[in-house]
């Protein structure tokens, strides 16, 4: 069989100028193929271990891989490669860190070069691997490999050919994306082409494994991968049938190119005009064998033909200056009339400027796309896809000074500056100097385990902060609910959807159990306390409580109502009464004692036991001498043996509740979880106490030789004593554009169509007015703006006096038109006149001389 | 293809040396052949006639002012920057683009009359004004306005019409793109040409002919000069009462 495949290899080569440009046949050539592995050995559906399929074998038999390796999809490793105007960066987006940090290797002006981060090819590949087409830096040999790397394991990621064109509906890009997170690199192309199924984790194998060790059966875990091609689509000679094109359907480009504004309905999404009008993608972003993919942009090629694929090329036949022949209306493009717009904007505008991208609003907005927040990834992954936050449209001049429209994302990102040099650090180093500070989930998490009591059925503990209540979903996730009445930094239980306190202490009854006071009673704890009174009938009329000049009754709906003391009640303290028809009966104190006992029983009150357990279990978390402590009526308690609590001193800073628990450090108290950690768990982004705290960890670190810094939403944020210092002015901080020219919207919804001046020369219109926010995965910017005539490089005076000129517009049009008439007329006139009056002196003239 | 050949020749070339043409054909001018001043005991005369009304200097004013103003902001740009005109350029050329349309519209309905060629014209034009030498120290037939002003009366007033149609014609949601091209260039070449000869009149209004520029300003001429300039006009203003 080997020797039919060095025929068809060598049949190949002869023909290698066909196979590499086509003859001119139009003809869809048939893929019907073997398979071959990285080592050249035919596949077989038949062995159950073999090794996935190899492209650069496989494809590389007749189309040259490394001719193809050029492309402009597989070459931004290689620094000789034209980097071409500013594209989409890779972003390295972590939550966790507030990172969103734009990445590239092209060398365009506010992007990150791998290498400048310390980013090995391993590195890149592990992350950015899922929208990878494979090739680049996942096949960069190095001189000093990344010793973390685990090529040998994962094998290499080769230009996946069949991830573009493989028309065959079981290409399937999530399944790639699945193979790249297991690491397994040499099997992704197999299981995303959908030839069989691939199984194992190869990041969990031992880095000394190799494809011929097969699996490890002592370890069920750590499963290798391995592929079981499906027989069925193996023909007898174990050949497939590869619907390979080179007409690529726009679907396959979709899965990495594709842009969803956010909040948008997906029936609300109309298609690119020209894919709806019948056009693929690369009708008009072609290649050769070299995948030199034209990228539609007017100066990207001195070839009118090319150049001819650009918006203006097809639509007007225009080609740029380094000339050339060009044919206009490729593919049959209309000529664009532009009926009533001055023709000045097609030279200070794009084309994309008016046609594409989403309408602009007030305010920009939110963009995903598929290679920055994971889009397009079916299944049941839960990926986090808001980060990075990316900005659309922004109009701003392109390198030609023409204005159009941009994605734009604002850098957010640690740094390590040392004078005007600014180096970015990888989200995993801060995230292992910064630790627990950047996990304020976590650290409740952990409280929450310790307390949850293990012997109720249904309940949980919970954390009560900012009208919300907090219960552990995992060991570092929280989940969460609305709940208003659950107060302000409380431990509690949730139990069937109700909030109860860890404890009934806070009842208000002392600890030895003498049914006394302790403190004034909160009115919910009054409140129980009448329901059952009601309850057990022990009122006639309305059971009532008698303290400070109030009476708290409890009406026959089943409510508490607070109102003044009856007449002569008013120094009645600690009353318990039945109030009937306004006359006050007490209840019998002994009763009363058994009642509020049944209570006291029911919710499971504070008894030294109980409290001795809660905080048993929180001692462990208290770290080093601190222990838990319980402030309770103006008392401290902690832990003192077997079930038992004692008083130690009051601390000097008392805190603000009745009740709370404390860790006990010394003679001094703090919460359980800091203050910042409260604030911190409910943001969706980085809280301020959180920047700082991290700024002064890295400055004390040994990854920061210099100042630690923070940069976000426009900002360089240093430590200034106990304060952030902004700097809005630094290189590093601006944000990063790119231009962006899909989708095209109809000629009808272009701005400024059917003469809409408005669109932007009106007071107020988003073009020139709509606020910028610079987005930022931190607090720290909110409210801050930057106004799209900023970044178009106009001033606001002259914007007022364009829209003041474009108000005059109708004065000047139609006066103009009348005042033209009206001269016209008299031009008119006075011609016919002044030819009325030759006429005559020649026909006076010709009778003299005829007399 | 006319757009091609258009877009081939350098305006910025044309316009700068139209304009330094014209000016140099006037210093070639004031240097050979001199301003028509009058004799010393001519230019003491006292008694004065009104040639302009107030209405007329100040539409005369508007047109004038309106007219310098776009026609350096559009040149800045064409042969400054080497563009279309835009910022603040624009700025300034829109709003002084309706105060020309009117002015001009006005200056039109003033002075057509006046306008009107009549026999005694062709002498004039034969020996054209006597700017180039012949018949300089005559005084040639000229009515209100002498052949030369109502030639370029009608120059500006063509011209004008012209540059207004081509600048709003663009505005409306009627010409494609190529037509607007052709209104473009329409509207730069006319605009030059009436430049060329705004300047050619200003020259004329001023220099050459000493005198005539307060007529302007004060709307009054002394009588030897109307006897001089306007020989015809003047026995009119002479021979009808109340003219004065």
């Amino acid at each position: 069989m080997r020797s039919v495949s060095v025929l068809l290899a060598l049949a190949c080569a002869l023909g290698g100028l066909a196979v590499a440009e086509g003859d001119g046949s139009r003809t869809r050539p048939v893929h019907i193929i073997p398979l071959y592995d990285e080592n050249g050995e035919k596949i077989s559906p038949l062995d159950k271990d073999g090794m996935p399929f190899s492209v650069r074998t496989t494809c590389g038999e007749c189309h040259d891989y490394e001719t193809i390796a050029l492309g402009h999809h597989f070459n931004s490793h290689d620094p000789h490669a034209v980097a071409g105007r500013p594209a989409q960066p890779w972003v390295l987006a972590d939550k966790k860190t507030g990172t969103q940090l734009p990445i590239s290797s092209r060398g365009w002006k506010g992007v990150w070069h791998p290498q400048d981060l310390g980013m090995s090819p391993w590195e890149f590949t592990k992350i950015f691997g899922r929208n990878l087409p494979g090739g680049d830096w996942a096949e960069v040999e190095e001189d000093a490999p990344d010793p973390e790397s685990r090529w040998n394991v994962s094998g290499r990621l080769e230009i996946n050919c069949l991830g573009c064109h493989n028309a065959s509906p079981a290409e399937n890009h999530s399944e790639w994306v699945i193979q790249t997170a297991r690491e397994n690199f040499r099997w992704a192309a197999t299981a995303s082409a959908g030839l069989g199924l691939v199984g194992g984790v190869a990041s969990r194998v031992e880095e000394t494994w190799d494809p011929i060790d097969g699996p490890d059966l002592d370890n069920a875990w750590a499963t290798p991968p391995s592929v079981d091609y499906t027989e069925s689509l193996f023909d007898a000679k174990d050949r497939v049938c590869l619907d390979v094109r080179s007409d690529i359907p726009a679907n396959r480009c979709y899965a990495c190119h594709s842009n969803a504004i956010m909040g948008e309905a997906l029936e609300h999404i109309d298609e690119d005009v020209h894919v709806a009008a019948g056009l693929t993608c690369t009708d008009c972003h072609r290649n050769g064998l070299d995948h030199r993919i034209v990228r539609g942009s007017e100066t990207s090629s001195g070839d009118p033909e090319v150049t001819t694929l650009s918006c203006r090329g097809c639509h007007y036949g225009e080609v740029s200056a380094t000339g050339g022949t060009a044919r206009g209306g490729r593919l049959g493009a209309p000529r664009p009339e532009h009926k009533g717009v001055p023709e000045t904007h097609l030279d200070s505008l794009t084309c994309t400027a008016c046609h594409s991208g989403p309408w602009p609003e007030a305010k920009p907005h939110m963009v995903r796309t598929a290679r920055a927040n994971r889009l397009g990834v079916h299944g049941k992954a839960d990926w986090y896809t808001e980060l990075p936050y990316i900005s659309t449209p922004v109009f701003m001049p392109n390198a030609q000074d023409e204005l159009g429209p941009h994605n734009m994302l604002w850098p957010a990102y640690w740094a390590n500056v040392e004078g005007d040099a600014v180096k970015p650090l990888m989200p995993k180093d801060v995230a292992r100097v910064a630790g627990e500070i950047l996990a304020p989930q976590a650290q409740v998490a952990r409280v929450l385990a310790a307390l949850t009591p293990r012997d109720v059925p249904g309940a949980v503990a919970a954390y009560a902060y900012g009208g919300r209540v907090y219960e552990m979903l995992t060991a570092e996730v929280l989940k969460s609910e609305v709940l208003e009445s659950s107060g302000n930094g409380v431990w509690g239980i949730m139990q069937k959807g109700e909030w109860k306190p860890l404890v009934l202490d806070s009842l208000g009854w002392t600890l030895d159990g003498i049914l006394k006071p302790a403190a004034p009673l909160a009115e919910v704890q009054i409140a129980k306390v009448l329901e059952q009174i009601d309850y057990d009938s022990l009122s006639e009329g309305d059971p009532v409580y008698l303290n400070g000049g109030k009476a708290y009754r409890w009406t026959n709906d089943g409510a508490m109502v607070v109102e003044d003391a009856p007449a002569g009640q008013a120094e009645a303290a600690n009353v318990w009464a039945d109030l009937v028809e306004g006359e006050v009966k007490p209840i019998d104190a002994e009763v009363m004692s058994g009642e509020v006992q049944s209570v006291i029983d029911f919710e499971q009150p504070a008894s030294q036991e109980a409290i001795a357990k809660v905080l048993a279990a929180l001692d462990p978390l208290c770290g080093g001498e601190a222990v838990a402590a319980y402030w309770s009526g103006g008392k401290l308690y902690r832990v003192a043996g077997e079930g038992a609590i004692e008083e130690v001193p009051a601390p000097s800073a008392k805190p603000e509740t009745e009740v709370a628990w404390l860790v006990l450090d010394g003679e001094a108290v703090r919460p359980l979880v800091p203050e910042y950690v409260s604030e911190a768990i409910g943001a969706t982004s980085l809280t301020e106490a959180q920047v700082k705290l991290v700024l002064a960890a890295l400055g004390s670190s040994d990854l920061v030789t210099g100042e630690a810094a923070y940069i976000a939403g426009g900002c360089l944020y240093r430590l200034q004593g106990d304060d952030l210092a902004a700097d809005a002015t630094h290189d590093a901080a601006k944000p990063y554009a790119w231009p962006i020219a899909h989708d095209v919207r109809p000629a009808a919804q272009a701005l400024g169509a059917q003469g809409r001046c408005d669109d932007c020369h009106a007071d107020g219109a988003p073009f020139f007015y709509a606020e910028v926010e610079p987005q930022s995965p931190a607090a720290l910017s909110a409210g801050r703006t930057v106004a799209m005539w900023d970044f178009e490089g106009y001033d606001s005076g002259l914007l007022k006096g364009w829209e003041r000129s474009v108000q005059l517009r109708p004065i000047t049009v139609y006066g103009g038109l009348v005042a033209a008439g009206l001269v016209a007329i008299a031009l008119i006139r006075y011609g016919f006149m002044a030819l009325e009056s030759i006429l005559r002196a020649l026909v006076i003239k010709g009778g003299k001389a005829q007399a | 293809m006319i757009i091609e050949l258009l877009e081939k020749i350098p305006f910025r070339l044309v316009a700068s040396v139209g304009i330094a043409g014209t000016c140099a054909a006037i210093m070639f001018h004031y240097v050979v052949f001199g301003p028509h001043r009058l004799a010393p005991d001519e230019a003491k005369a006292r008694k004065s006639f009104r040639r302009l009304g107030f209405g007329e200097r100040l539409i005369h004013a508007c047109a004038l002012l309106s007219c310098v103003t776009l026609a350096v902001t559009g040149l800045i740009a064409a042969i400054g920057f080497g563009s279309r005109i835009h910022g603040w350029l624009w700025i300034i050329h829109a709003f002084a683009a309706p105060v020309f349309c009117f002015a001009l519209l006005a200056v039109v309905a003033m002075w057509a009359r006046d306008g009107r060629f009549a026999g005694y014209d062709w002498k004039w034009m034969l020996y054209m004004g006597g700017y180039v030498g012949i018949g300089k120290h005559k005084a040639l037939p000229a009515g209100r306005f002498n052949a030369g002003q109502k030639m370029y009366f009608w120059m500006i007033a063509g011209l004008g019409l012209l540059v207004v149609f081509s600048g709003i014609g663009r505005m409306f949601p009627v010409f494609s793109d190529e037509i607007q091209q052709y209104l473009y260039y329409l509207h730069r070449y006319a605009t030059l040409l009436a430049t060329m000869v705004v300047i050619g009149h200003a020259y004329l209004g001023t220099l050459a002919n000493p005198g005539t520029f307060q007529a302007a300003l004060t709307g009054r001429v002394s009588e030897p000069w109307a006897r001089r300039h306007h020989p015809v006009w003047w026995e009119e203003c002479v021979n009808k009462p109340g003219k004065k």
